[in-house]
């Protein structure tokens, strides 16, 4: 029973920071510089984290399927199985975990440092809303650039597919892409789309969460990192499957 | 009227009560200084004066108007009028001392850039930093992040400010070069002010002297005369959330409190 009430607790909170994030975009003053620099920390600076997941997770789709559809004699549907999982699952999921653990434990630690040094009670006292300073930019950004690093990382997987159907299941190269690109339709890219701005979204303000949530001493900046990357992960996940489900039905 | 009075606060965090019905004012241009042990709660009563932590129950006014049940934008106003100065100096590490001196001033974005240089280089000057504008909290010593949280406080002429153990963990020196800045504040800016402290030596140092403006402009500070206390600067001894003793530092030393009579030496 006390784990049920804390859990509604803990989404309650989360709710209210995130309706008072939301409330920051329209109130000034705004923080442009703050906005501009988040996006460059959180969406610019994981380029090369999207692009390798991508490839790596593309090249070992298009491995996987290869030896299953073996069995089938369908081996040059590779690009197909390869660009569909990878568009409409793999390439938001995945992107939004490393960003969750690149950008959401980042965001925790450095937000939860500020809170036991003071910084945040110093700031509240200087007259600044910590909660539009600090949590709008980086909410924002997260859910602009997920999104957009997620393209990256489909992009990359389907080359990384390519790569291997080129080199190792020695298939026809014009073979692969028109396969692939001809398997996706509009709704594919739609919810490969919708996905990664909500999943962005949940890692921006699972990390602010766990980074202002009253803690004492650098020990519990560690636990409440630990907290926001495993919170954000499972909410990935969870929400995964009810958008997934979602998207089929209508 | 009291620049801030504390009308019978209690403070509760979960089940521990670490303030029980205190009640305190400070007049204009008057320094409290309020003496404990750690864990007495003195910073949990400090930050109840800009709002930064709520009572559980009673009331607190600043400039006479009850800060208690105000919403964040409201308490905006009366924050705008306190300089608070951290135990940990708690200086914005990714901006420079400039930066953070100018905090203030940037969020309000009334000045210009060159107004905003103009007072930055004045509030350095106050605490003796100018050269250091340009560095990161990260490279200073302990002394002068604590002049830098000081200027940063100053921005903007609060009439109130709340040093929160601005003498801890300096060398003699140093904690004297704090008195001083403290004392001028005083005396010179009548700013009202409490001092959270358990450093009995700086807090006999800022009862027993005074900084005057010599007539060559220089500022001294002279020692007080006779037996006479300052009557701006009182004592306020907090034990478990409770204050014990108030008054100056006559009264304090003749108590026979045993617990007085222990901290005291």
């Amino acid at each position: 029973m006390y784990l049920i009430i804390s859990f509604i607790a803990e989404v309650q909170a989360i709710c209210l920071l995130a309706v008072h994030a939301i409330g920051g975009l329209f109130k000034n003053p705004r923080y442009t510089r703050d906005h501009f620099q988040q996006m460059d920390d959180i969406g610019v600076k994981s380029t090369g984290l999207a692009m390798l997941t991508g490839l790596f997770t593309g090249g070992v789709l298009a491995l996987q399927s290869a030896s299953s559809l073996k069995a089938f004699g369908a081996v040059n549907l590779t690009g197909q199985l390869v660009s569909v999982a990878l568009v409409v699952e793999l390439g938001p999921v995945l992107t939004a975990l490393m960003l969750a653990g690149r950008v959401g434990s980042g965001i925790s630690s450095q937000l939860g440092s500020m809170l036991v040094t003071e910084q945040i009670d110093a700031m509240r006292a200087l007259g600044t809303d910590p909660v539009k300073k600090l949590v709008t930019p980086r909410v924002l950004a997260c859910t602009m650039m997920l999104p957009l690093l997620t393209v990256i990382a489909d992009f990359f997987g389907l080359v990384g597919g390519w790569l291997v159907s080129f080199y190792t299941l020695k298939l026809n190269t014009a073979l692969y892409w028109s396969t692939s690109l001809n398997a996706l339709d509009y709704r594919d890219a739609l919810e490969g789309l919708l996905k990664p701005v909500v999943f962005g979204f949940i890692v921006g303000i699972v990390g602010c969460y766990y980074g202002l949530r009253q803690k004492s001493g650098t020990r519990g900046v560690g636990l409440d990192t630990t907290r926001a990357v495993v919170t954000a992960d499972i909410l990935i996940i969870a929400s995964d499957f009810f958008l997934s489900k979602l998207v089929i039905e209508v | 009227m009291p620049t801030i009075r504390f009308e019978n606060v209690t403070k509760s965090f979960g089940q521990d009560l670490v303030l029980r019905g205190i009640s305190l004012q400070v007049r204009e241009a008057e320094t409290k200084l309020v003496l404990g042990s750690s864990g007495s709660g003195k910073t949990t009563l400090l930050k109840m004066v800009p709002g930064l932590v709520k009572p559980t129950s009673g009331k607190v006014f600043v400039d006479g108007k009850e800060i208690t049940r105000m919403t964040e934008d409201e308490l905006g106003e009366i924050r705008q009028n306190i300089g608070v100065v951290f135990q940990e100096n708690a200086l914005f590490d990714s901006s420079t001392v400039g930066e953070n001196v100018a905090y203030r001033l940037l969020e309000d974005g009334l000045l210009s850039s060159r107004e905003i240089q103009t007072t930055v280089l004045e509030t350095l000057d106050f605490v003796g930093l100018r050269q250091a504008i340009d560095k990161m909290p990260a490279e200073l010593s302990g002394g002068m992040k604590r002049r830098v949280a000081i200027a940063r406080a100053l921005v903007g002429s609060p009439r109130i400010m709340l040093y929160d153990e601005p003498t801890a963990g300096l060398d003699p020196i140093t904690s004297r070069k704090i008195c001083d800045l403290i004392l001028k504040l005083r005396d010179l800016e009548k700013i009202s002010s409490i001092l959270v402290t358990h450093d009995l030596q700086s807090a006999m140092t800022l009862c027993n002297e005074m900084a005057l403006v010599e007539s060559d402009g220089e500022v001294r500070f002279q020692g007080k005369k006779g037996s006479f206390g300052l009557n701006n600067t009182s004592f306020v001894i907090i034990r478990d959330g409770s204050i014990i003793f108030e008054g100056n530092e006559e009264d304090m030393k003749s108590s026979k409190d045993p617990y007085l009579l222990e901290f005291l030496n």
